[in-house]
């Protein structure tokens, strides 16, 4: 068996190919990420937004009316410079460029933009953690004991940090950064690429899908067996191709993974090997060429990191907060979402609760290709 | 003394979806024997293999080899077999040592004694110069050699190959087919598929004729060739004008008779003396010919007796 798997990981070593994706390319994009965002986190460089509000007669404007006159930056720059006007005036302020966007105040108010550019993403964020400020505010009353909850700093909170709950943080003591949320995703990505190695394994161990498949499957080995020592054989060199990745991005690009690096590394661990596993699975079980799966398995990773952020992270938020459900399917979300909460907070809950999720997760994948091996069907045409 | 099966197909029957591939042949393959399984592409040869390898599974039949019945989980029948496959089978990321040594690996567990078969099967294809060699970096026919060696390293004792030669050049298929008479030499039971009848006429003791999932003829070639009424295609070089032709053709000795290009081919009927019939009725014609010569009925023939089409 060790004969088998030195020769596998050697097999995969000088696949070139593979190893740039997996290794390479994630670098490559971390060092683009790096540069492009190199400004976004600074406050220094945000403006004030001009902006206008159109009252409806309807829900708490006051409320949302103070919560823009008074929202800040970091630095004490307002955030908004609004005008209060009618609806007609606002769009014609929208039309010829006088605003970013315009709020329609009421039980749900809404933000009308044009583009999508910093400022109106700055708005859009602005206006979703005070949709979500209502839905929290019975923990944060909790957590202050009953004190009047003072909506303005929250909100501040919110848009330097992303999470009211900053406060809790203190322990991890890192430079809250908001560009991170790009390197998470794109780590969790990484180790979700994993995939594709998972998913050549599945190939090589198919009679049906490869001739190699067709020799292994002749030979007296048992295939569980064999399949096991290759994608553990994967799972070593990709998970070391994950580690140089956090080393690189942590020590050269200086990305900050919080204090709790062994942490870091155990999720990073058990995403690899999920990719993997999955990978495999889509060989063994999904019908078609070796083409078709390759799609499916690109496709259902980007979609995964689509709505775990790593194009837009608004997504990650909306995803939580509407479809929570789906946050359970998707690996790289709960992959990103232990490292925020290893980045964001002090304690381990959160870490705790994704990572059981993630294990279970494994351990759902690992049993489906037990009991696919257990039914033979890997050899037959 | 009786002479041992080492393969034995009984009934085998599969089909996918309306397309019967095997139609209940029965194939009895004794040790030591070279088998050949001869048949124009989708004849249902390489289904009849994946059968008998458990690739396959099948909906009717039996098949036990080395007396004893093959399943997907016969490690111990498995251990005998060594299988070269159409299709190369080997990884791109390994040299050829590797290559063998890893297939090796799977059959044999004492490192040693892999290694020593390793260098065996290297020396065996003649890939001694090669060793440290990647796969993209052989031609064709040191890929199927290698392909060969991954297949033989564990020195089985049941040897299948499944149309080995395909787009290989014509010193490389010699050596390939040198390889297997061999091979057989050393004691192992040989099946061979190809839809090369040259190939199979020259290394295969016994063969079988497949078509559309059946076996249509069964036998060595001399019993094959003598079982259909064909006698010699007699070849003339030779002027030859029409009337002359005409009265050929007329005297309904032979089978066929073509005239092109100032070349006569007749295709004799299964009876003595068709050669010099022929040299009398063209001496007493007045016919001067260049050149004469004849040729065997081949497995071809006896493939277009039985089904009415060339093997190719």
């Amino acid at each position: 068996m060790l004969t088998l798997f030195s020769t596998k990981i050697k097999c995969l070593y000088r696949d070139r190919q593979s190893l740039f994706w997996a290794l390479l390319f994630p670098i490559f994009l971390a060092i683009i990420y790096h540069y492009a965002f190199a400004d976004l986190g600074k406050a220094d460089v945000l403006k004030t937004i001009d902006i206008a509000a159109v009252s409806t007669g309807s829900g708490n404007e006051a409320t949302l009316k103070q919560t823009l006159q008074d929202t800040a930056f970091e630095n004490g720059l307002p955030i908004f410079n609004v005008v209060f006007v009618d609806k007609a005036e606002a769009e014609w302020l929208l039309d010829h460029n006088k605003v970013t966007g315009y709020i329609v105040m009421g039980e749900v108010p809404e933000l009308i933009v044009k583009g999508s550019d910093i400022k109106a993403t700055i708005a859009k964020n602005v206006l979703n953690s005070y949709r979500q400020m209502h839905g929290v505010a019975d923990i944060i009353a909790e957590e202050t004991r009953g004190e009047a909850v003072n909506y303005n700093a929250v909100m501040n909170d919110m848009v330097d940090r992303e999470y009211y709950l900053k406060n809790r943080k203190e322990a991890s003591g890192a430079n809250m950064d908001y560009t991170v949320i790009y390197f998470y995703a794109l780590l969790a990505m990484v180790c979700i690429y994993g995939g594709n190695w998972g998913l050549r394994e599945g190939i090589d161990i198919s009679a049906s899908l490869s001739a190699r498949g067709a020799r292994v499957n002749i030979s007296p080995y048992s295939m569980e067996k064999l399949l096991f020592c290759n994608l553990s054989a994967s799972l070593a060199l990709h998970f070391t191709g994950v580690l140089l990745v956090i080393v690189f991005m942590s020590n050269v690009l200086k990305i900050d993974f919080g204090t709790q690096l062994p942490y870091v590394i155990c999720v990073c661990f058990v995403g690899s090997m999920i990719g993997i596993l999955f990978g495999c699975l889509t060989a063994l079980l999904m019908k078609g060429t070796e083409k078709k799966k390759d799609a499916f398995l690109t496709c259902i990773t980007l979609i995964w990191g689509f709505l775990a952020g790593l194009m837009i992270p608004s997504i990650k938020y909306i995803v939580a907060s509407k479809f929570s459900a789906l946050t359970f399917v998707n690996p790289v979300h709960l992959i990103t979402d232990c490292l925020y909460s290893l980045y964001y907070y002090s304690d381990l809950s959160q870490y705790a609760h994704n990572m059981i999720v993630l294990i279970i997760t494994a351990v759902i994948l690992c049993g489906m290709i037990v009991m696919y091996m257990r039914r033979g069907r890997h050899g037959s045409f | 003394m009786e002479e041992k099966t080492a393969v034995d197909i009984r009934g085998l029957y599969k089909q996918y979806g309306n397309l019967v591939a095997v139609n209940g042949i029965d194939l009895k393959i004794k040790e030591g024997e070279v088998f050949g399984l001869l048949g124009p592409n989708g004849s249902g040869k390489s289904t009849i293999i994946n059968c008998l390898l458990s690739l396959v599974r099948y909906d009717r039949g039996t098949i036990n080899i080395f007396g004893s019945t093959m399943k997907e989980s016969e490690v111990a029948i498995k251990r005998k077999i060594g299988v070269i496959m159409q299709e190369v089978a080997v990884f791109e990321e390994l040299t050829v040592y590797e290559n063998i040594e890893y297939f090796c690996s799977l059959y044999v567990k004492d490192r040693k004694k892999v290694k020593d078969l390793t260098e065996d099967a290297i020396s065996f294809v003649s890939l001694e110069d090669f060793k440290i060699f990647y796969p993209q970096k052989l031609s064709g026919g040191l890929l199927r050699r290698l392909n060969i060696a991954c297949g033989i390293a564990h020195r089985p004792k049941l040897i299948i190959l499944d149309e080995p030669t395909v787009a290989v050049d014509p010193q490389s298929r010699n050596k390939i087919l040198k390889g297997i008479q061999k091979l057989n030499e050393q004691g192992a039971t040989i099946i061979y598929t190809t839809h090369y009848m040259e190939e199979v006429e020259q290394i295969c003791n016994n063969i079988a004729i497949i078509d559309k999932g059946n076996v249509v003829a069964l036998g060595t070639k001399k019993t094959l060739t003598d079982s259909i009424n064909m006698g010699e295609t007699i070849v003339v070089e030779a002027q030859i004008n029409h009337a002359v032709i005409n009265k050929l053709k007329s005297s309904g000795k032979y089978r066929s008779i073509e005239y092109f290009d100032n070349v006569l081919k007749v295709k004799a009927k299964k009876e003595s003396n068709s050669f010099i019939g022929l040299i009398d009725f063209l001496q007493q014609n007045n016919v001067a010919f260049h050149k004469i010569y004849f040729d065997m009925p081949t497995l071809n023939d006896v493939f277009l007796e039985i089904t009415g089409k060339e093997l190719r």
